[in-house]
């Protein structure tokens, strides 16, 4: 990377701005191809994953034996693979230009937060902890602030990539999809700072109010709403029979992968222009 | 060559063989024996008052009591109801548990007209009124918190209670049927192992502890068989879970232990875990024929808010949370009421599905077809007192109207009104003709709160009621015994019973709605012994006594 951090950041939102379908060309002129594996390929940055695996496990180690919090533990974990999948972001921007290294920094994130959403499964389904205790990995911490955000977040980046260029039918629905997905977590955030306010009033502030039903799902809105009573709407499988966890392993789980085939088609189409 | 002899009789042993073979393969069960029985009808009373549209509520003077301090944790659960006859005029009288206070019987006129009739008898909790040595007398079994049950009998109006036999342990949850087959009334008794302890401490266990035990009766006192060693019983049943026709035993377990179930077999009984999903905290069980299949569903009720707004979330959040535990991974239990239904060869749980699996803290939950419409009806009584576990509630409770689902001919469940919905602490709770108009009323017994008579003055359909008698059986009501009768084109089945639902004692005189059908036909009685009666006809709105003559 040449130049200062800050510059570095101008560069990136002046191409967002100024530029349209910028992916197929970079500053300095045409771009290498690439392909979906590159965004997961870290074989050039293996010393720094091993370092970072060794001093984050250490700091996980040390949060563990403190009896800091299982999330704090794994956040260590994360934190000491951050140096070298930063480095490989760096990388692909020099080679393929800031659109691929926002797209390879969605697909990296959307892909642990996918795991996320599996560690929830197990805890909740085959250690059957109850639906507050399995809130996962990193969502321990908070697991409305943590999806709620999260969720802002790639509807933010999906529609950067989309003006920068992402645009294919999967593309389309997967951005319908994250908007949808966003939807229901501003709705969970709403009812669960509503459900805070209210245990406060109790003189309960110190309880959780985490994973209450949504809008869709076993007891969400579209279950047991006056509304809906009386219809078939509110039986209707996976829909309204899924509880939440299982709702949003399958929102997040459609979300990877739109994204894969969005990229995919993108990435392809970008390969064959460039080539001729 | 073989002798002509020998193969005359190879032949002859083959022949006798295939004959023997063929024999067991053409009648692989014998018929069940016919038994004689006299039948006679009594018209059920006018309608006196004009029918409405709902229930109306009548308040008695009796005040169950969680203690002059308030309302404590296992205090608060509670104390049972029964109904019977225990003068013998004719009329199911009401006896209501208490637990700081005491117990009180009402005696019913028939004209929803009660007279009290005080005891001395305290912390009580399951109450039934049953025949239980067979002299042609009901008597009233109490469970008590921490003493061993006892048995009240009713003489120059008084009831006084003397010790049961043969049973020295504290049980909570008790019911009663004919287990082996001996034709005497044996009794299912369950402890509730988290009150005890915490009464206790760890003496309980170092005394023997607790569990399920059935008590067979012999001669004038009883023989124990434990089951198990550890309960948490709020509620024991009688389904017929592998459909072999014989009584099969279900206890109801509190606090995320399992609820248990053993299979009656040759060799004894058999422990067996026939559901996939449960519910975790089991208040209570009922057993009935909701979608006349002829084939009984089981239903359980457990904690789970019928509206999920937030209000209501938060009010329940702080007390789930104390009392939730995680489970082991193979562990059916989920926190909702649960039906279970066999369908395809298997039970399911169709709870969900129907919209029955929500009816807020719900306690007693019992079928009866409350709009005589040949359907039976799900009413499920409801709310939290406690002043330790919920002191960050006003007055320490959660209030919530009690929960009447109606019938929809089979197909699915509405909530309605009817005058049902009452936000006081409901616990026990039986379905009952107090006043012989043909149509159930509603008798609750609630957690510091006056006990509750809902008569039933709904515009109604028909009916019939049944009295089965054994006069010559130690068994004179014929507990355990089912009746199936034809009206319209429904086939309906009910089983006399003594207790159901959550420390409630029921009634032995079996109620059908039949909609506008004018008579029912091809009544057919199982009676507890296995033989059968059959009835070609009786009139509607009529209480038919019938009576066994061998």
């Amino acid at each position: 990377m040449n130049g200062s951090f800050v510059e570095f950041i101008i560069e990136y939102f002046n191409q967002l701005m100024t530029t349209h379908r910028t992916q197929f060309v970079t500053a300095q002129g045409a771009i290498a191809p690439m392909r979906l594996r590159t965004i997961f390929d870290l074989r050039a940055e293996w010393l720094l994953v091993v370092v970072g695996v060794i001093i984050g496990g250490l700091f996980g180690y040390m949060a563990y034996i403190n009896k800091y919090p299982a999330w704090i533990q794994a956040a260590c974990v994360i934190a000491g693979l951050l140096p070298a999948y930063s480095r490989h972001v760096v990388d692909i921007y020099v080679k393929h230009g800031w659109w691929s290294a926002t797209l390879t920094m969605l697909v990296a994130a959307q892909s642990f937060h996918g795991v996320e959403h599996l560690v929830q499964w197990v805890q909740y389904h085959i250690l059957r902890w109850p639906f507050f205790m399995a809130s996962g990995i990193i969502s321990a911490a908070n697991a409305e602030w943590v999806h709620f955000g999260w969720n802002w977040i790639v509807l933010s980046i999906m529609i950067v990539l989309v003006i920068g260029g992402l645009r294919n039918p999967f593309a389309w629905l997967m951005l319908a999809w994250t908007i949808a997905h966003t939807a229901e977590h501003t709705y969970l955030m709403w009812r669960y700072l509503q459900a805070l306010q209210e245990l406060a009033a109790f003189g309960a502030p110190d309880v959780s109010a985490q994973g209450l039903p949504g809008f869709f799902g076993r007891d969400g809105w579209l279950a047991t709403s006056d509304v809906t009573r009386t219809s078939f709407v509110c039986r209707l499988p996976g829909l309204t029979t899924a509880v939440r966890l299982d709702v949003h392993f399958w929102w997040n789980m459609g979300e990877t992968i739109l994204l894969m085939l969005a990229t995919s088609v993108t990435l392809h189409q970008r390969n064959r222009f460039n080539t001729n | 060559m073989a002798h002509p002899t020998l193969i005359t009789a190879v032949f002859c042993a083959s022949l006798l063989l295939i004959a023997c073979s063929g024999a067991q393969n053409t009648t692989p069960h014998a018929p069940p024996p016919i038994a004689k029985a006299t039948v006679t009808h009594q018209p059920l009373a006018a309608r006196a008052t004009p029918c409405g549209d709902s229930f109306v509520r009548h308040e008695l003077p009796h005040y169950t009591s969680g203690g002059a301090q308030g309302t404590y944790v296992y205090a608060s659960n509670g104390s049972g109801l029964a109904v019977g006859d225990v003068n013998g005029d004719g009329n199911d009288d009401l006896i209501f548990g208490n637990i700081a206070g005491t117990v009180t019987l009402y005696l019913n006129d028939g004209h929803m007209h009660f007279t009290p009739i005080a005891t001395d008898l305290q912390d009580v909790r399951a109450l039934a009124i049953v025949d239980t040595d067979g002299d042609g007398k009901p008597e009233v079994v109490a469970t008590q918190r921490f003493r061993r049950p006892v048995i009240g009998v009713f003489a120059h109006n008084t009831l006084t209670f003397h010790d049961m036999p043969d049973v020295y342990s504290a049980f909570y949850a008790m019911n009663w049927r004919d287990l082996n087959g001996d034709g005497k009334l044996d009794v299912v008794f369950g402890t509730y192992d988290t009150e005890q302890l915490q009464h206790q401490g760890l003496i309980f266990n170092e005394r023997g502890g607790g569990g399920v035990f059935i008590y067979y009766r012999d001669g004038a006192g009883y023989r124990a068989e434990r089951l198990n060693e550890h309960a948490d019983a709020l509620t024991i049943a009688f389904p017929d879970i592998n459909h072999d026709g014989v009584n099969d035993i279900m206890v109801g377990n509190d606090f995320n232990r399992r609820d248990m179930i053993w299979l009656a077999s040759p060799t004894g009984w058999q422990s067996a875990e026939p559901f996939s999903q449960t519910t975790e905290n089991t208040m209570s069980i009922d057993v009935a024929d909701a979608f006349n299949t002829g084939t009984e569903a089981i239903f359980a009720t457990d904690m789970k808010p019928y509206n999920q707004d937030v209000k209501t979330m938060a009010i329940w959040l702080p007390a789930m949370k104390k009392l939730t535990r995680p489970l082991s991974a193979d562990d059916p239990q989920y926190t909702e009421n649960a039906l279970q239904v066999w369908q395809n060869n298997h039970w399911q749980d169709l709870a969900y599905n129907l919209q029955i699996d929500a009816s807020g803290w719900s306690w007693s939950g019992k079928f009866g077809d409350l709009d005589n419409d040949g359907w039976q009806d799900l009413y499920i009584v409801n709310g939290m007192i406690a002043k330790d576990l919920l002191n960050y509630l006003p007055h320490n409770q959660i209030a919530e109207p009690d929960m009447l689902f109606v019938n929809n001919a089979g197909k699915s469940f509405t909530r309605a009104d009817w005058g049902l919905s009452n936000s006081g602490s409901g616990r026990a709770m039986s379905m009952v003709d107090l006043n012989h108009d043909g149509r159930l009323d509603v008798v609750v017994n609630p957690m510091d709160g006056h006990a509750v008579i809902y008569e039933n003055q709904r515009c109604a359909g028909n009916s019939v009621e049944l009295r089965l008698e054994q006069p010559h059986s130690p068994n004179p009501t014929a507990i355990g015994a089912t009746v199936r009768i034809s009206a319209g084109t429904q086939r309906m089945l009910r089983t006399v019973r003594a207790a159901s639902g959550y420390l409630s004692g029921d009634s032995q005189i079996i109620h059908f709605g039949i909609g506008d059908a004018d008579t029912v036909t091809d009544i057919e009685i199982t009676w507890p012994d296995g033989s059968n009666s059959h009835i070609d006809s009786i009139p509607g709105n009529a209480l038919t006594t019938v009576t066994r003559t061998e």
